[in-house]
């Protein structure tokens, strides 16, 4: 058993470090106070080639290993989460589907460019009468003749309304629920697509999240991404795996990044004539955090390992992200009563890690949902 | 252009530093190359992408310090040279470096690689010693200017600007040469990532003395650290008391011999 | 057998430069502990008589170019006070003589009859103290101020004229003196020297920048001024010179807090200063407990005399 990361991974750990201290840092407070995107920072982080990360070389990729991906996710997060978010849809879900199912034509035209950081990407589940509950789904396609014809909206996705292209989940009958859905790419510029309102957000500014629409929308027929009509619950589940673990690695990255600012303020602010970081209540703060901090990185680099080796992991990635969003929460949190009074002024970045570790509940799959998942799955069929 | 650049790794500038005892230091296990050396990669590699040619990088150091080659690599270096042998461990430590046993290594390897410009950094930031360059360039008997804040090739020579003492120097220099370079100089770029995974997994070859045929004797500590002291990060503050302008003299007074702070 | 101890004297215009005076004022004491002659080397005349009123052998190096060399050959040590010249000339002779060679020194004494020097290494989170391998020429610069400059003890020293030997492969185009500007940004200055609302307005501030500029002809440093967020909400100084948590964070070596109370948002900017000198009119002010040097009094009468303090100094 080897916990350590290879040399390979150590270097790429320290050179995203110091690319997001340099590049992305120091553009967060600005995506925060603006929620707007920056398209000059998403195209030069682009253009470095780290949307490709998880994609074979032939396809213009870097083929890293997933805990190289994760390493990745965590550095962006530490450096801006709002920033993270929209780096990791590019380079995962706003992508996926595009390089699984893709036509010659639709990978040269669009998801080259969209890894190189030249076209915007996105993908588009929740609807507003569904998010956790994708059997909800109402977007619907219909065939004519080779063509889809798409309607529907949907709500809440991150970067829908900048987009180049979106993937689409839609189905062809509601009735059949799971057994109906597909995705479906969209492209900017196709007639009847549009988008709708645009959301101001609590956290993860710097993304522009909205509501995109769907009136008529003719697609060609390479625009369905899957090799069958209606296997779009399974293609799903093929990277839900990725995405949990990925939203873990955010979590660790934002948890660390307010562990560390408490932990420069414990070693500074006095009070009662000592510094706090003297007081074992602050210490025990830093001692619970610290070991949940580690205990959640554990469970990365174990559920990374099992995706690398294919071994599925359903169960795994869920308790990875749910736990390092626990964990997550609570460091902001405890970053922020450390921090006292001044964890309230707009000042200090601690509210900033606060507000956006809420991110973390939605992403990847509601608690809720998640605890009811791994619960039925503990106890078997009844 | 053949183009040779000069890489240290130090420790990070924010690597906490201890004292074991009064004759040994310990400094946290968090390394960087040295900032002005990132500024000489980078000239290096845009003069190489403007006129053609070769950009080698070179490092004196211990197997750790190989990341800092694997950084040139992943930045467009064509190649990289670590150099390192028991004879150096003496001479090249975590926290102290002779000058002059670094600067005759690197001599040899230059003669050995051939070169027509060779780029350092303005100082390392762990000693700040600003000394390995100039003794290079020495030994090599070859034109040098440090601190250089734009440099721009021309046949057979080269032409710099050099801030220093508050005049900006416009100078021509004869190739071969040695230039150090200094803050304001460049914007080091990020690296590729392709590149990036490839650097990582480059082998990188040390070379030892006796294959840059370096007497062992060569390598001898010309100046010894004995005895260490980290300064007391609290502070604690004397109240210098008396009219303004005693209080004032007073004050300049012990900030030059307390602290040589003016 | 080399038997002399030559100082390196720096001039600007025929006036020697304070430090080169101070490194000379002690060579003697020095060369004499260590048993060797005092010697000096200018490159101009009227600095080459007037080093002769310090030392009794002076080697006038004519033509000098950028890199005035070599080392006379009996010379077993070499002092120089830091200067860029310093750090181009002294790294080049030790090398040239396979000598021993520490810039910047901040002490140098005799023990036991041998040279020990002091400097400060890992960006001044520790400070070291050397010894030289003997039988080797010594190359040292010390910074300003380790000695004391004085008057000549009256010696006539003879002076020769050599002519030094000419800087090959490089030639100066220009120097222009125009591009003088040593304002620079806060975060880059060697110096900071920030203001708080104990200042009273934004026009006192001139005098925080005549100390500002006093400090930058006296050190040849980068000298910046910088303020607290109080004057930065006060409109009385822009928001690129706010040090502090949510401005920035600066690590000069010397940083003056100038009627700032000290509060933690400032701190947390200033944990990496070198030295920090308070001046403060409460002597109950937050910032004494985070400075190394404090004057309790109106900054409006220290500052100036503070200035005043520098020039003539
Ligand atoms: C910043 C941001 C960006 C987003 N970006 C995207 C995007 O790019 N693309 C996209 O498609 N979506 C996106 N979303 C939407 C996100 O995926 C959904 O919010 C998420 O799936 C939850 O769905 P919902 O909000 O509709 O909540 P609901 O599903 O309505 O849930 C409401 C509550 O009911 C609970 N609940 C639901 N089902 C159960 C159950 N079976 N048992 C117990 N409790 C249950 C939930 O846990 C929750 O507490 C984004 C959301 C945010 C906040
Ligand atoms: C979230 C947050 C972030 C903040 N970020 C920063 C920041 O980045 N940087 C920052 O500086 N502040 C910051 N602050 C503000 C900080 O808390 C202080 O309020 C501010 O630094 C006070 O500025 P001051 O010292 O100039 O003023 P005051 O606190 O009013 O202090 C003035 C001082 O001048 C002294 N004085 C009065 N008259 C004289 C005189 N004649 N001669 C000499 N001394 C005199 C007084 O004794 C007093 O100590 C922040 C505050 C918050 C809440």
């Amino acid at each position: 058993m080897d916990f350590a990361y290879t040399e390979e991974q150590k270097f790429f750990q320290k050179v995203v470090a110091d690319m997001v201290e340099k590049v992305v840092e120091p553009k967060a407070e600005a995506l925060d106070e603006s929620d707007d995107f920056d398209h000059d920072l998403f195209r030069e982080v682009g253009g470095l080639g780290y949307y490709g990360l998880r994609y074979p070389e032939d396809v213009g990729g870097m083929d890293v290993d997933t805990q190289t991906f994760a390493i990745f996710i965590e550095e962006m997060a530490h450096g801006s989460f709002g920033f993270a978010t929209a780096a990791m849809m590019q380079c995962l879900m706003g992508t996926h589907f595009l390089h699984r199912f893709g036509s010659e034509d639709i990978i040269e035209r669009l998801f080259k460019p969209a890894i190189r950081g030249e076209k915007i990407s996105c993908i588009a589940f929740t609807e507003e009468t569904s998010g956790s509950d994708i059997t909800g789904t109402r977007t619907i396609a219909k065939q004519d003749g080779d063509e889809w014809i798409l309607n529907g909206k949907k709500m809440w996705i991150t970067n829908g309304p900048i987009a180049d292209f979106v993937t689409v989940l839609a189905t062809t009958d509601p009735a059949l629920k799971t057994k109906g859905l597909n995705f479906f790419l969209v492209e900017k510029g196709m007639e009847g697509f549009t988008y709708g309102q645009v959301l101001h957000k609590l956290g993860a500014r710097g993304t522009v999240t909205g509501e995109i629409i769907f009136n008529d929308v003719r697609l060609p027929a390479d625009h369905l991404l899957g090799e069958e009509v209606n296997k779009g619950m399974e293609y799903m589940q093929e990277v839900l795996e990725e995405i949990r673990l990925m939203t873990a690695a955010l979590a660790l990255g934002l948890a660390r990044a307010a562990l560390e600012d408490a932990r420069e303020y414990a070693r500074v602010r006095e009070a009662f004539g000592k510094v706090i970081g003297k007081y074992q209540l602050i210490r025990s703060k830093f001692g619970e955090c610290w070991t949940e901090f580690e205990a959640a990185k554990l469970l990365v680099q174990k559920v990374a390992w099992m995706i690398q080796n294919k071994i599925p992991c359903g169960n795994e990635a869920a308790m990875a992200k749910m736990f390092a969003t626990e964990m997550c929460l609570k460091a902001v949190d405890e970053a922020t009563r450390i921090y006292g009074g001044n964890a309230f002024a707009q000042e200090y970045p601690v509210q900033r890690y606060f507000r956006d570790a809420r991110f973390l509940l939605y992403g990847g799959g509601t608690h809720e949902v998640l605890k009811n998942f791994l619960g039925s799955r503990y106890i078997g069929r009844l | 252009m053949k183009i040779l650049v000069f890489v240290k790794q130090v420790p990070d500038t924010e690597a906490l530093v201890e004292a074991l005892d009064d004759s040994s230091l310990k400094v946290e296990e968090k390394f960087e190359m040295s900032f002005f050396d990132t500024l000489a990669v980078e000239e290096a590699l845009r003069l190489k992408e403007k006129h053609g040619g070769t950009v080698t990088a070179v490092t004196v150091g211990p197997e750790r310090a190989g990341e800092v080659l694997r950084t040139c690599l992943a930045l467009g270096a064509d190649s990289v040279f670590r150099i390192w042998d028991e004879a150096l461990a003496p001479v090249v430590t975590d926290v102290f470096t002779d000058s002059l046993s670094v600067a005759r290594v690197l001599a040899a390897v230059a003669k050995h690689l051939g070169f027509d410009l060779i780029l350092c950094g303005k100082q390392a930031l762990d000693d700040d010693a600003a000394a390995v360059g100039v003794m290079t360039a020495a030994l090599l008997e070859i034109p040098f200017v440090t601190a250089v804040t734009s440099v721009k090739a021309e046949e057979g020579s080269i032409r710099v600007k050099q801030k220093r003492d508050g005049a900006e120097r416009e100078i021509k220099c004869e190739l071969p040469a040695l230039l150090s370079a200094e803050k304001g100089l460049n914007e080091p770029r990020q690296p590729q990532v392709m590149k990036v995974m490839k650097a990582a997994r480059a082998k990188i070859d040390a070379m030892d003395l006796a294959a840059l045929k370096i007497q062992a004797d060569a390598i001898i500590s010309t100046v010894k650290p004995v005895s260490f002291t980290v300064p007391d990060k609290a502070r604690s503050i004397s109240i210098i008391e008396g009219e303004p302008a005693d209080a004032a003299a007073e004050l300049v007074r012990r900030l030059r011999e307390e602290r040589q702070a003016l | 057998m080399p038997d002399k101890l030559y100082v390196i004297v720096e001039s600007n215009g025929g006036e020697i430069r304070s430090v080169s005076r101070e490194v000379l004022s002690a060579a003697r004491g020095i060369a004499g502990e260590l048993g060797l002659t005092a010697a000096a080397v200018a490159t101009n005349a009227d600095a080459a008589s007037e080093a002769a009123k310090y030392v009794t052998h002076v080697v006038h190096l004519t033509n000098a170019g950028l890199i005035p060399t070599p080392l006379p050959e009996d010379a077993a040590v070499v002092l120089a006070g830091s200067s860029p010249l310093a750090r181009d000339l002294l790294p080049y002779l030790a090398a040239a003589s396979a000598g021993c060679y520490l810039g910047d020194c901040t002490a140098l004494r005799v023990e036991a009859g041998v040279l020990v020097a002091e400097r400060p290494m890992l960006g001044g989170k520790a400070a070291g103290t050397f010894a030289f391998e003997p039988d080797r020429p010594i190359v040292v610069s010390v910074r300003a101020h380790v000695f004391a400059a004085s008057d000549p003890p009256g010696v006539s020293g003879e002076i020769i004229e050599q002519a030094a030997v000419e800087s090959k492969g490089i030639e100066v185009l220009s120097s222009d003196r125009a591009a003088e500007d040593r304002r620079v940004d806060v975060t880059e200055g060697d110096i900071v020297v920030a203001g708080g609302r104990g200042l009273k307005s934004a026009d006192n501030f001139a005098v925080l920048e005549e100390l500002a500029g006093t400090l930058a002809n006296a050190t040849g440093g980068a000298v910046a001024v910088g303020a607290s967020r109080a004057v930065v909400d006060a409109k009385w100084r822009p928001y690129e010179e706010q040090v502090g948590k949510s401005g920035k964070s600066v690590a000069p070596k010397l940083y003056f807090a100038v009627g700032i109370s000290g509060q933690i948002h400032h701190i947390l900017g200033i944990d990496r200063a070198q030295v920090v000198v308070a001046i403060n009119s409460d002597p109950d002010a937050p910032i004494f407990k985070y400075a190394d040097y404090g004057i309790v009094g109106d900054a409006l009468q220290v500052i100036p005399a503070l200035t005043e303090a520098i020039k003539s100094a």
